[in-house]
């Protein structure tokens, strides 16, 4: 009770000092659910989940990739530590698994949470600062992902003391994982490209909305960067070449050129 | 942006694991739902409640000051060992932690979070929100 009370106390404190433009008043509750409420509960998951992502300090260190692992565990599959049993004390055996841990076993836990998040943002249709923040989340998790994969094939390579160069059949299969999550980042800012977000109020004065570099470029950006195939027109234009190019001819981005 | 007063305010983020927070608070709910076919889901998950927005921003924060803490090192982790760390008085407190020594109070305070279920509670959040929101 006394930590309910704490809990409690400690809360309306916090909710008096916060105020992030995030008001969901409980009167735009459409039918069941206080939809914009979960959507900013959503884009906060996103937000800590980037923070988490981005964190060199979980996959540069032993230690961290440990913390990595039991926080994948959790993140991505859902699985209580001890559920069964008083916290922590399934600690010790916890650790010895994650310090065992493999790249594959981190692909795994990385792709789950990929999937996830992608499911959370690719039906968005009218909040583009939301579908921004899932893309950088999503771009957060491949991050980690090569981060991880690097870090650990460097420390196998020093223990066995090989260093032939040639990719083996495991670090092949890393490789497409990796190249899967880039394609469907690429696939999903494509979507989002497409969309129409000016809201349905100022559509009438379109003038009146802009995009910026914030999303739009970053779409633009992720959409090219990601899609593992090189874009042969620019690939072979230099920076000058590629400012005098006519736009028309190259056509819109993912769709016909016009000859 | 953490100071020594603001670490306990972070430890609330604790009760995101707790069973009563839960996306679906407990088991027999969710027989309950599925078999009697309750109108009124929203009362028996917890799911984009008012308690879990203000949880999920406070973990947002405290992830962030965790994890931008400039020194997880031998000598942050002798400092912390020969502090004692504040009791929070549930069966999640610090005492009960993983035998793995923390290295420092920022670090120590994700293995709480993930001692006390809090990241599979935010997995159950986000699959149950994602479902509602198709």
């Amino acid at each position: 009770m006394r930590t309910l009370t704490l809990f409690s106390t400690q809360l309306s404190t916090y909710d008096e000092g916060e105020d992030n433009g995030y008001e969901e008043d409980d009167d735009d509750v459409v039918g069941e659910y206080n939809m914009p409420r979960i959507t900013t509960c959503i884009s906060l998951i996103l937000e800590s989940v980037s923070v988490l992502m981005k964190s060199k300090k979980l996959t540069s260190t032993k230690g961290g990739r440990s913390m990595l692992h039991l926080l994948l565990n959790q993140l991505a599959h859902g699985e209580r530590n001890g559920k069964n049993s008083t916290p922590g004390s399934g600690g010790a055996a916890a650790a010895a698994a994650s310090s065992a841990a493999t790249p594959a076993i981190f692909l795994k836990g990385l792709k789950c949470l990929f999937d996830m998040i992608e499911e959370s943002c690719k039906t968005e249709k009218y909040n583009l600062t939301f579908a921004m923040t899932g893309v950088s989340t999503l771009e957060a998790v491949i991050g980690c992902a090569e981060r991880v994969v690097a870090s650990l094939d460097t420390t196998l390579k020093s223990k066995s003391g090989s260093g032939t160069g040639k990719l083996t059949s495991a670090q092949k299969k890393e490789r497409l994982t990796i190249d899967a999550m880039n394609k469907q980042l690429s696939a999903l800012c494509y979507t989002f490209m497409q969309r129409d977000w000016c809201p349905a109020n100022l559509r009438e004065t379109r003038h009146k909305f802009h995009y910026s570099k914030e999303n739009v470029s970053v779409l633009v950006a992720c959409y090219m960067q990601c899609s593992c195939s090189s874009v042969s027109v620019f690939d072979s234009m230099s920076a000058s070449e590629i400012k005098d190019c006519d736009v028309a001819e190259i056509g819109r981005i993912g769709g016909e050129r016009k000859h | 942006m953490a100071t020594n007063n603001s670490l306990g305010a972070f430890q609330v983020v604790l009760a995101l694991g707790f069973p009563n927070l839960n996306a679906i608070p407990n088991q027999h709910d969710s027989q309950m739902i599925l078999q009697t076919g309750c109108s009124q889901p929203s009362n028996a998950f917890n799911v984009g409640g008012m308690v879990v927005r203000l949880l999920l921003q406070q973990l947002l924060y405290s992830i962030t000051d965790a994890l931008k803490e400039a020194v997880w090192s031998p000598l942050a982790k002798k400092k912390t060992l020969n502090q004692s760390v504040e009791v929070f008085d549930n069966v999640y407190n610090p005492a009960h932690s993983r035998s793995a020594s923390p290295i420092s109070k920022h670090e120590a305070r994700l293995d709480q979070y993930l001692d006390g279920g809090v990241f599979a509670s935010v997995h159950e959040h986000l699959a149950t929100m994602v479902e509602i929101r198709r």
